[in-house]
């Protein structure tokens, strides 16, 4: 991507994740999975404002597929690709992703 | 095929929306292991599980009918629906203990996570919910893959490439590698062909996956993209 950005605020808040308008994009997120729907009404104008139209849409489809997909993967039980497994191994444990009950499916315990 | 968006003000793209309706009309029909009504009531209790647990959702209403379902599956589809991230092994095969087959239970994850998805788009955007089609008769198909094996997941997938044979080749085309999530549910390949597809709409098609470039709108960068789709999981305690 040519730059860096801050993983840890993707579970952190207080950590900027450096994504151009990127809290606004995490509160938005976060709006759409709680059960408040004034929140997602009131994150959803502050997307609008900041990105437009067309962006707030692909935001929201975004949000809408990994909805989906972390559905079909935490109930088919799915490991992450061998090659991924490494290449991940330095920022799980930070993030706290070890300990979610699907970790099991690919690091066993 | 009416239109799902139309009375829309945003600029929904036309492709997106013509996944979401063939995935509505899908909800309706036969499938491989359940029938139209069936498939119908499956999507309308998962919907039903998640207005009771509060995620609102424009213009609800309830529809389901009481169809009879395996006795296992109303407990699948609050699970899938409400709290996926609790989801183990014991739960897996506590649910076949129940009599459910493993590709009655593939065909469940698939239609409640697709019917997630289209209504997390709605509720994400403000949209009034897109009521269920009338079922249509017909008996599933009962296609089970001959070459499904159990290899990266709880359930039976469809190996890549050679070893996937000629229904590998009609799920995946001539891709020898494809990433474990759209395999996930290939032992039912209806399932995995729709999920595949949304995936390609909403998200980002398998040629395109590691363009760090692509961007669909001007307004919405691929680290954005990323950024939204890395928050969502970890919300829903994906390890994925």
């Amino acid at each position: 991507m040519g730059k860096d950005f801050n993983l840890g605020g993707v579970v952190d808040p207080t950590v900027d994740t450096e994504v151009e308008h990127g809290k606004a994009l995490l509160a938005y997120a976060d709006a759409i999975y709680a059960n408040d729907s004034i929140a997602v009404a009131e994150k959803r104008e502050q997307v609008l404002k900041k990105i437009g139209p067309s962006g707030l849409v692909e935001a929201a489809a975004t949000a809408a597929n990994f909805s989906m997909l972390d559905r079909v993967a935490n109930a088919a039980g799915i490991q992450i690709e061998a090659m991924a497994v490494g290449q991940t191994e330095d920022f799980r444990a930070d993030l706290g992703i070890n300990d979610y009950v699907s970790a099991a499916n690919t690091l066993g315990g | 095929m009416s239109s799902l968006y139309n009375h829309s003000l945003l600029p929904i793209r036309l492709d997106l929306e013509a996944a979401h309706t063939t995935a509505m009309a899908s909800f309706s029909n036969a499938g491989t292991w359940f029938n139209g009504a069936e498939r119908k009531e499956i999507v309308a209790l998962a919907r039903r599980a998640r207005h009771r647990q509060g995620f609102e959702l424009t213009g609800f209403e309830d529809e389901v009918r009481d169809i009879p379902l395996p006795s296992a599956v109303a407990e699948l589809i609050r699970q899938v629906a409400c709290d996926s991230e609790k989801i183990d092994k014991d739960f897996f095969e506590s649910v076949q203990s129940e009599g459910l087959s493993v590709e009655q239970y593939v065909e469940v994850v698939g239609l409640v996570s697709r019917a997630v998805g289209i209504d997390t788009f709605g509720r994400a955007l403000g949209l009034p919910m897109n009521a269920l089609n009338n079922s249509h008769p017909g008996k599933p198909s009962g296609d089970r893959p001959e070459s499904a094996v159990v290899e990266h997941a709880w359930v039976p997938t469809l190996p890549s490439g050679k070893k996937g044979g000629k229904e590998a080749a009609a799920l995946y085309g001539d891709a020898d590698f494809v990433a474990n999530i759209y395999s996930a549910l290939s032992l039912v390949p209806q399932e995995a062909s729709l999920v595949m597809e949304m995936g390609r709409v909403q998200y980002v098609g398998r040629n395109d996956f590691m363009n760090f470039e692509f961007r669909r709108s001007e307004q919405f960068s691929r680290a954005q993209l990323e950024l939204v789709a890395a928050r969502i999981s970890a919300l829903n305690n994906c390890f994925y």
